[in-house]
């Protein structure tokens, strides 16, 4: 598979959090894929960016594609997930009940990727970082 | 190739291809070829932004003339109270409708009929938790409807699977006519006022029905016309209409103005005008990143309707008017409703997408196109000046690699490099002596 963007992810930056994954949709709706599948790669994409934001000090969006798939890898450095498997239930979230009061960190980013995309793997080092990597079929339109 | 119909179109005399449309249209849909604009059928949404700003006036719209009444024995009007908006003198609009009877109509209604009768369906589907596509898009404006269709085929569902208020309205009107007369379908025809091409596209070819509603339409400029001519010629004091429908205070703002807040104050609602507006709304949308909103009326135009196309007067002092107006009518108006309103409240068919043609079917040959392009983009000065007669310099890329009449030689920078790097050339091929002439220079002729 060849890659075909990358873009570098600033952990923090809430204000521009989002243009990587808008920049990978645009390429999908110009090749004209079907509007269902770009919008499971968009939304698996945008909250793989802004969990680097949110939780991360550094990142970068990868966007592979070929004919019958699409790859993209979201790899970070920062604090690393210390439990997956808790990360990934619905509603895990270890923002402060301040940040939730907001109405942000609800814990369902994690599970919005995994539910959109067709595979899924997480890598993680305490202290060292994040490499999430989802895969989506394409299907036949 | 298109079986989609268009009310845009340019008079190929009048244009000088002088690339102010090229600029404006949202969604690049304009091309100028051989010194003429073009219109790319699949892209054109009829939002009739072009129209505005061509100086040569070489943009229009297909409309029906008035004429076209009289081939209809009941003849049925419903007009957009943008209409209201035009005049200096507005506080009588039931004469401005009696006009209209002097014109042939039998029945006359407002668009903003249309919002009585379907605002309770409204409010009551947005109430409903089970409707998850939030937030709802109304579909009163079908420039907006086109632009979700063909730019953003992703967000379908979040159009509001009811009808507009328009086909509501027109519904209305026959169905109470035929039930007072006893007339027919086939003796009746109905006919709308238009402030905008987008509408009469909607009239035309309606997007969620089975078959047409309206028989014709009228632009709103025109009729302004006519009516001004009749005013200047005739007493029309007496021309006061008794026993028409006027609607309610909301209504009327909301069917001109596109003003919902205080109607469905029990969901988050939004007003957006506007079609570049509409786009960053939309684009946002698209990347999930709006949130908690219920319900968004959406309008092309700035201002909503009473900026439309056809209208004459000034879009904020239309609005200004129209508020007095609604001012004087009731909150609560009594809409006989012989009929069983939901079901002229209900589409006759889900909405569909109308994405832009893929760049190839076969994704392969599509990613391989794809990486031309942007080949060529790179080559390209990105100054997006329209001079090579595409909008944008990616559009000039793609509409290179997908074949059409057009080379990178139609941007003027890349010529220009490109003469100036063959004139360097040239002069150094001048320059430079070939070892026979120098022979022959340097001996002297015998
Ligand atoms: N890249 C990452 N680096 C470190 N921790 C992460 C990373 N991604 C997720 N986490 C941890 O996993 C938890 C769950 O992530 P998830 O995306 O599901 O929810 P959230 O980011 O807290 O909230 P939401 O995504 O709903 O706004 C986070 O609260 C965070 O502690
Ligand atoms: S805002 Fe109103 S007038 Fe303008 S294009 Fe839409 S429907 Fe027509
Ligand atoms: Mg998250």
């Amino acid at each position: 598979m060849e890659l075909l963007m990358d873009f570098k992810i600033k952990g923090g930056d809430f204000l521009n959090a989002g243009e990587s994954s808008g920049m990978i949709k645009e390429y999908l709706k110009k090749l004209g894929l079907p509007p269902t599948f770009i919008r499971r790669v968009l939304v698996a994409a945008y909250e793989g960016e802004l969990n680097v934001v949110a939780h991360a000090y550094s990142g970068t969006i990868a966007f592979y594609m070929d004919e019958s798939k699409v790859k993209v890898v979201v790899t970070d450095r920062g604090p690393g997930i210390p439990d997956i498997d808790k990360a990934m239930e619905e509603g895990y979230s270890t923002a402060s009940p301040e940040v939730r009061e907001m109405g942000f960190g609800a814990g369902m980013g994690l599970p919005n990727m995994k539910r959109n995309s067709d595979e899924m793997e997480i890598a993680s080092e305490i202290d060292n970082g994040t490499e999430v990597t989802m895969t989506f079929y394409i299907e036949k339109g | 190739m298109s079986d989609y119909f268009h009310a845009v179109y340019v008079d190929q005399n009048r244009c000088n291809g002088c690339t102010r449309c090229l600029r404006v249209c949202p969604t690049q849909a304009m091309r100028i070829r051989h010194g003429k604009a073009v219109i790319l059928e699949n892209k054109c949404i009829d939002c009739g932004e072009c129209m505005r700003v061509c100086p040569q006036k070489a943009i229009s719209a297909k409309v029906d003339a008035l004429e076209m009444i009289s081939g209809y024995k009941h003849k049925l009007l419903v007009y957009s109270p943008v209409f209201f908006g035009q005049f200096r003198k507005f506080d009588n609009v039931k004469k401005i409708l009696g006009i209209f009877k002097l014109l042939g109509f039998d029945d006359i209604i407002g668009v903003d009929t249309g919002g009585v009768i379907i605002s309770d369906i409204i409010k009551s589907f947005l109430k409903d938790r089970k409707n998850i596509y939030r937030p709802y898009i109304s579909t009163n404006c079908p420039a907006v409807v086109r632009l979700i269709q063909v730019k953003f085929p992703s967000l379908i569902n979040h159009l509001l699977p009811l009808r507009n208020l328009m086909d509501v309205a027109g519904e209305y009107i026959k169905h109470n006519y035929k039930e007072q007369t006893g007339v027919l379908d086939d003796e009746i025809g109905l006919f709308y006022l238009s402030p905008c091409p987008a509408k009469v596209v909607a009239i035309y070819q309606p997007e969620a029905e089975e078959k047409r509603i309206f028989n014709g339409v009228f632009s709103l400029g025109d009729m302004y016309n006519e009516i001004r001519r009749i005013m200047e010629k005739q007493d029309f004091a007496h021309f006061e209409l008794e026993e028409t429908i006027l609607s309610s205070k909301f209504a009327l703002r909301w069917s001109a103005l596109g003003d919902v807040e205080n109607k469905f104050n029990e969901s988050v609602n939004l007003r957006i005008d506007g079609i570049q507006n509409a786009i960053r709304f939309l684009e946002r949308l698209e990347n999930g990143e709006v949130k908690d909103i219920d319900f968004v009326d959406m309008y092309s135009c700035d201002n909503a309707c009473v900026g439309g196309v056809f209208t004459k007067e000034d879009a904020f002092i239309a609005e200004y008017r129209i508020k007095k107006i609604a001012e004087e009518l009731p909150d609560n108006p009594e809409i006989p409703l012989p009929f069983d309103r939901d079901e002229i409240c209900s589409i006759g068919m889900p909405l569909k997408p109308r994405p832009i043609s893929p760049l190839d079917s076969d994704i392969k040959e599509a990613l391989k196109k794809m990486k031309k392009i942007e080949e060529v983009n790179r080559l390209l000065p990105q100054l997006n000046c329209g001079m090579c007669g595409c909008p944008t310099c990616y559009d000039l890329a793609e509409d290179i690699i997908i074949g059409k009449d057009v080379s990178i030689y139609d941007c003027p920078v890349i010529l220009k490099e490109r003469l100036r790097k063959l004139s360097r050339e040239i002069v150094q091929m001048a320059g430079h002596m070939n070892p026979i002439e120098d022979d022959r220079e340097k001996k002297p002729p015998t």
